[in-house]
């Protein structure tokens, strides 16, 4: 073999994995705005309506399935990238600990300061929209 | 004389075929790809994929699974460790013959 057909060879294989990682990149991308773009919403309502910890554990949890159910989605899909459900694993359970965190510490503990860990999951999890872009700009630019 | 061997022993000879060469290198990115889905990036007909994927299967380097999805068949094909190491190994094969010869360079007599 030649160096011209192992360089030819190597390029179809970033083609055809570059194709695999756009098109599951595609799909989960666009969960991930989904899923953030309601947990903002559900953390607004419940700093908002100053959630008792019982009513914001319930919440969580229909974060919790939303998650799960991903998980599940991501089974039916014709590609499952590598490392995918370790990744969405450690998403998930970020998320969950996050939204854990701000209730039980923020509105829980005694002299904790609601407002600040709101504050702190809001910008978590703009850093989370902002990684959700770009990983749908990077599948867009394979 | 030296002991190295050219890269072209590391080449799997199975994977010589293009095609097979392409299912194996989406597989190997992959937790598992749809028969569709692999057909479509590689460009090839039902039969041929089916074909080419039962060579790698009974190679040892492809799994093919079967399923339902509601009522609708369908069928999932994955790499096997063996078949991502073999993979990779053939890729490093591949990378050093793209690099050319790492022997050096004689020098100009010129030079001296």
């Amino acid at each position: 073999m030649e160096a011209a057909q192992a360089r030819a060879a190597l390029a179809r294989r970033d083609a055809v994995q570059g194709a695999g990682q756009r098109a599951h990149a595609d799909w989960y991308a666009r969960y991930l705005l989904g899923f953030l773009g309601f947990t903002v919403l559900l953390l607004g309502a419940a700093a908002a309506a100053r959630t008792a910890p019982a009513a914001a554990v319930t919440l969580n949890a229909v974060g919790a399935v939303l998650g799960m159910a991903a998980m599940g989605y991501a089974g039916t899909r014709p590609v499952v990238t590598r490392r995918f459900r370790r990744f969405h694993l450690v998403f998930s359970a970020g998320w969950s600990a996050l939204y854990v965190a701000a209730v039980v510490i923020g509105s829980v503990w005694p002299g904790g300061v609601p407002l600040l860990w709101w504050t702190a999951a809001l910008a978590v999890l703009g850093a989370w929209t902002l990684g959700a872009a770009l990983l749908a700009r990077r599948a867009g630019a394979r | 004389m030296s002991t190295a061997r050219h890269p072209r022993h590391r080449l799997e000879p199975l994977l010589q075929s293009p095609v097979r060469f392409s299912v194996l290198a989406a597989l190997a990115a992959a937790e598992r790809l749809e028969f569709r889905f692999v057909r479509d990036v590689v460009e090839v007909s039902d039969s041929a994929l089916s074909k080419q994927s039962a060579a790698l299967e009974e190679a040892g380097l492809v799994e093919v699974e079967k399923g339902y999805l509601g009522k609708r068949p369908r069928t999932w094909l994955k790499a096997t460790p063996k078949g991502r190491q073999v993979f990779q190994e053939h890729c490093e094969g591949l990378q050093a013959i793209a690099r050319g010869p790492e022997v050096d360079p004689p020098q100009d007599p010129g030079e001296r």
